[in-house]
């Protein structure tokens, strides 16, 4: 069968197929065409307006969709909006993290480590200046100062450092 | 030649008619959207006929086909401001009254007796003379046998044997190409004449 010829009936209803299956095909497409949709009456017609505008006001009053839910769905709905908002803010503070110390140069890391390094006892020595160990010193009566430095006043020595 | 020097006046005039329906529409739906409520019972009035009777030719039921009536012009109401004047007026509504229809099918809440009961105003209708009547009872069968094809098959077919729909019309309800909409019918006649002819070569 020659489907063109129906596409081309269908285009212009006046192009009659020359196939005789086509034209089978297009005698039934005319019996559906003539299909007599049964009038349901003028009474029907004259109420109709009237039925549609209590319809329509039916519809005016009608709640929304999502207010007509019930409160158990409306609950739920706002858990998963919550989680929804929540987990790509967590996701999105690690990445920051991450990203913050994968972006860190050689000269800021070595900075890092260097700030953050222990101090010896060779930098702990200049914090004090030489009249601050002779003020220990007497505090400590010339004794061995090693040991005695430790049983030395605590209030003592802030006064110490306070003068000097 | 004559003939077809007629045909192609006809065609012109059509196409003239519903080029001046189309305009009419798009004022009337201007209006209505400026607060115009007159405009819209006007839009009814000119397309509640056409309304049922696409309704009904879905379900062959006189209550079944009032509500989609119905429901088409409430929902055509409530959306005509996202109508963005694409498609005709009229393709717009008839979608409407589609999808309604598909919807309605889907939630079952179709009448089962549906194009099976005899028609009250053919059926008590007497004085018929009787080629009406087998003619009444070949499209009961063949609306029977168009229950069996799938459903957009059946949507495509039904929409473009209806009135005077064009090929584009029925594409725009459908929201498919044209060539789509030409397969769908050839493909639901081919099926059509198995169902109602279960020997016949194809």
């Amino acid at each position: 069968m020659n489907k063109e010829e129906i596409y081309d009936y269908l285009d212009d209803p006046t192009k009659e197929p020359t196939d005789a299956e086509a034209r089978e095909m297009t005698a039934l497409l005319r019996s559906l065409e003539t299909e007599v949709v049964p009038d349901p009456g003028q009474e029907y017609w004259n109420n109709f307006n009237a039925g549609l505008q209590t319809r329509l006001e039916a519809s005016r009053q009608r709640k929304p969709w999502f207010l007509r839910l019930p409160v158990w769905m409306g609950a739920l709905a706002t858990a998963v909006l919550v989680i929804a908002f929540l987990v790509p803010m967590g996701n999105r503070s690690q990445q920051v993290e991450t990203l913050s110390l994968a972006s860190l140069s050689d000269a800021d890391l070595l900075l890092i480590s260097e700030t953050y390094a222990p101090l010896d006892d060779e930098d702990m020595s200049l914090d004090l200046a030489d009249s601050d160990l002779d003020l220990l010193l007497e505090a400590v009566d010339g004794d061995d100062w090693d040991e005695d430095l430790f049983e030395v006043d605590p209030n003592l020595l802030q006064s110490i450092w306070k003068e000097g | 030649m004559l003939e077809g020097v007629t045909l192609m006046n006809l065609g012109q005039t059509t196409i003239e008619a519903r080029d001046a329906s189309k305009e009419e529409d798009r004022l009337l739906v201007t209006r209505f959207l400026g607060g115009d409520e007159l405009a819209f019972t006007e839009l009814v009035n000119k397309y509640r006929r056409q309304v049922y009777a696409v309704a009904w030719r879905f379900t062959h039921n006189h209550e079944e086909a009032d509500d989609l009536t119905q429901e088409t012009f409430v929902k055509a109401y409530n959306n005509l401001k996202t109508f963005r004047g694409e498609s005709g007026f009229k393709t717009w509504l008839l979608r409407i009254t589609t999808n309604l229809s598909i919807n309605l099918k889907k939630s079952g809440r179709v009448s089962k007796d549906s194009g099976e009961t005899p028609d009250e105003g053919t059926a008590g209708d007497t004085s018929a003379p009787l080629d009406n009547l087998i003619e009444g009872e070949k499209h009961k069968q063949l609306y029977r046998a168009i229950q069996r094809l799938p459903p957009k098959q059946k949507e495509t077919l039904l929409l473009k044997t209806f009135k005077d729909m064009t090929c584009e019309e029925v594409a725009g309800v459908m929201r498919c190409s044209v060539g789509t909409v030409k397969a769908n019918v050839f493909n639901a006649m081919k099926r059509l004449r198995e169902i109602m002819n279960p020997g016949a070569a194809l």
